[in-house]
């Protein structure tokens, strides 16, 4: 018996191939940016990771900036502080992005004014972001503490407060985050049959038991997603704090980025400041590579 | 198997995402540049001993254009430097300037860069922490051998060329900005005080009378002591300390003095007299916005202070001290400057009498040329006479000190300690001392 195979035929042979280089070609572009503006940096990133670079010269110094990293003080505390900042906006913004997500997604009079309104912060400057927060944590003029006085409490310094200012400036991080939550959610739940809802009303299912049943396993892809880049998003997280705080008071808010920039921006330790970029590159991918062994991605349902 | 190999691809460009971003930490922002259109019939003169080639070009009249980078922000200083420009062109027509003004929080990533990669500017700007790591690099021009006969050498006070001198050889122009005691004239009548205060007892004394507080967090600092290095240093000469680091650049922070005036400002702090403070406040000082009642504040605020708060509540006096710490920012040339006449003769500008009072209307440096004295303080009678008597005080932290970040890292995170009563001085000093003076040997070792 001869068969013949469709795929491996001469004349569909060279049409994939035609194909492929198409499709390669499409991506060309894309590739070239990458390649240039972040591949070549992460390979120079790692070379003089291994070197005492300073702008001007460099010589290798073998593992020695690793082993620096981990008796450096300041640096395992912006550790810690990455950590906490990280468990502490993740999984509140989420929750509330997923909770107004769920409301607006309702018939709620307005819905069509609150959706941007929510997604503003997202779309508005860090720096002016700041701005505006700095104004409301001003321990003399701004309006936390004015509101704290009019109900009767007791002022606080804020951002100037060891015990406060890390926690001020996560409140700033699901401010600005929460609304692109809400948007990629939303866009999530729009994604979810409607005929699964009325099934589950015919059987008798309330709005909770609808919510655990249908609507949290339809969003687990989209919630997948949104924790990833959340995870790398609060690894990263820089701009707020150079500008309220630059890490003060006693290190209190300082960062993984924040010390590199220190060390790399403000001391020139560029060899230094490489090896603590790689050390949050391995962080990084292995949380990302745990949340992929260990997330729930909702199986072949489709992303948002 | 494919889709093994997408998730694999999928993470390792994930984590390529994340380490790339060192590249991106640099902020973008803008710089802008003006030029001075030049004519080029004439040659540029110079009393400098050039080398033969840039004296050629000069006399032939040539067109040569030379870059400048400045620090800072803000029209008034464009403006300032244009008039220079004006200035030096009527001497060498044929030279035009090209001036990028970077902000300050970028100025030095992007001026090292520019060092790195062979696009310095011929003339720059550095703060006082930065001359040392600067000059050592190699990156300014030894001014001596340019300078011959230059009337500066007897104009300009030798504490203020002392501040860019290293070794004996000149490596640059300060614009001196001086710190000084502001005092709000209002409360100081409210408090039925009469005059600012002389002494050192004086000073924590006024402060004692005139905090305010409101629900038991202060609402008007005694005195604005804040966080960092700076104030700190100012507190110090007034107790007699008067530098941060030997002349090894090993840590001087155990002396009594130092530790007497780091007490000081604890005792302020934890005693509610002053309130604690944020390094580069992009909201601006504790003073200029109504929120201290005297502060140790740079001369080059004034115009934002008058501003915010108004002559009639503005008063400057100087400081219970022999000395007083100098901020500046540095004129110097670049060591490979391909126009090495023409970049001297602007520097030369930069630091005449003529240069410096334009500055000073502008920007709001202190001159530092001793000629420059009677129209100074006629631009504003009752400030500017307190500023320029500081001129002659100025002194710098040290030597000049090529690791000063490792000295201003360290200590501000122990200065908050102290201030927030977490430490003792001397406990946070022996603590600085031990990382600082260690990176220095480290550092020296290589």
């Amino acid at each position: 018996m001869t068969t013949t195979s469709a795929g491996t035929s001469p004349g569909r042979r060279r049409k994939k191939k035609e194909s492929d280089a198409i499709g390669y070609l499409f991506m060309l572009p894309n590739l070239i940016i990458y390649g240039i503006f972040v591949f070549i940096p992460t390979l120079c990133t790692i070379f003089y990771s291994f070197t005492n670079f300073d702008l001007f010269n460099w010589k290798f110094v073998g593992l020695s900036n690793y082993s620096k990293i981990f008796k450096d003080s300041f640096f395992m505390k912006a550790i810690g502080n990455t950590l906490l900042y990280a468990a502490g906006t993740i999984f509140i913004s989420m929750a509330i992005g997923l909770l107004l997500a769920v409301l607006l997604n309702a018939f709620v009079p307005g819905r069509k004014l609150f959706r941007p309104l929510f997604y503003l912060p997202n779309t508005i400057s860090v720096i002016a972001a700041c701005m505006a927060w700095l104004y409301i944590y001003n321990p003399n003029t701004g309006i936390l503490n004015y509101l704290l006085k009019l109900f009767g409490g007791t002022p606080q310094s804020w951002l100037l407060d060891v015990k406060l200012s890390l926690l001020c400036i996560m409140v700033m991080g699901i401010w600005s985050t929460l609304g692109y939550n809400m948007i990629v959610f939303t866009s999530g739940l729009q994604g979810i049959p409607e005929y699964l809802y009325e099934a589950a009303r015919i059987d008798g299912a309330g709005a909770w038991v609808q919510f655990t049943r249908i609507t949290m396993p339809m969003l687990a892809p989209t919630t997948f997603f949104l924790f990833v880049m959340a995870v790398i998003n609060s690894f990263q997280v820089f701009g707020q704090v150079y500008t309220m705080t630059n890490g003060g008071p006693m290190n209190a808010t300082t960062t993984i980025v924040h010390q590199i920039y220190m060390n790399g921006f403000e001391g020139y330790k560029m060899g230094y400041a490489s090896s603590q970029a790689v050390f949050l590159l391995v962080i990084t991918t292995l949380v990302t590579l745990l949340t992929f062994r260990y997330g729930d991605r909702g199986g072949d349902a489709d992303m948002a | 198997m494919v889709n093994h190999y997408k998730k694999v691809l999928s993470i390792a460009l994930v984590g390529l995402l994340a380490a790339g971003m060192l590249a991106g930490c640099q902020g973008g922002g803008t710089s802008s540049s003006t030029a001075v259109a030049a004519p080029s019939e004439a040659g540029a003169s110079s009393e400098a001993a050039a080398p033969a080639e840039d004296a050629a070009v000069a006399d032939s009249g040539e067109p040569v254009s030379l870059s400048m980078y400045a620090p800072g922000t803000g029209e008034l200083d464009l403006a300032a430097y244009d008039k220079v420009f004006e200035l030096y062109k009527a001497e060498a027509p044929n030279v035009s300037v090209e001036l990028t003004q970077i902000p300050w929080g970028e100025y030095f990533t992007k001026l090292n860069v520019s060092f790195s990669g062979g696009t310095a500017p011929d003339i720059y700007g550095v703060g006082l922490g930065q001359i040392g790591p600067v000059q050592v690099a190699g990156n300014m021009l030894e001014l001596n051998p340019h300078l011959e006969g230059w009337d500066g050498w007897d104009d300009i006070p030798e504490n203020v060329l002392s501040l860019a001198t290293k070794d004996g050889k000149l490596y640059g122009n300060p614009m001196l900005e001086l710190r000084v005691l502001y005092y709000r004239k209002d409360l100081f009548e409210a408090a039925g005080l009469t005059e600012p205060p002389k002494t050192l007892d004086e000073l924590e004394s006024y402060a004692k009378q005139l905090v305010q507080t409101d629900g038991g967090k202060i609402s008007i600092s005694g005195l604005d002591i804040g966080t960092g290095e700076q104030t700190l240093f100012t507190v110090m000469l007034m107790f007699g300390a008067d530098k941060f680091w030997n002349e090894d650049l090993t840590s001087a922070m155990l002396e009594p003095n130092a530790i007497e005036a780091l007490d000081w400002c604890r005792n302020l702090m934890v005693n509610g007299i002053s309130d604690h403070g944020i390094m580069h406040n992009i909201e601006g000082t504790k003073f200029e916005n109504g929120i201290a009642a005297m502060s140790l504040d740079g001369s080059a605020g004034i115009a934002t202070m008058l501003d915010k708060l108004g002559a009639d509540k503005v008063g400057v006096a100087p400081l219970p001290s022999d000395k007083n710490m100098a901020g500046t920012t540095c004129w110097s040339v670049y060591t490979d400057t391909k126009h090495v006449d023409e970049a001297v003769g602007l520097w030369k500008m930069l630091a005449s009498k003529e240069g410096q009072l334009i500055i000073a209307e502008n920007i709001g440096f202190v001159p530092t040329r001793t000629s420059a004295k009677d129209e100074y303080i006629a631009l504003r009678p009752e400030y500017n006479e307190v500023f320029f008597d500081a001129a002659s005080k100025a002194t710098p932290y040290g030597v000049l000190n090529q690791y000063f970040f490792e000295f201003v890292n360290n200590i501000r995170p122990l200065i908050d300690e102290v201030y927030y009563g977490n430490k003792t001085s001397v406990e946070a000093m022996e603590e600085f001392e031990g990382i600082y003076n260690q990176a220095v040997e480290e550092a020296k070792a290589g």
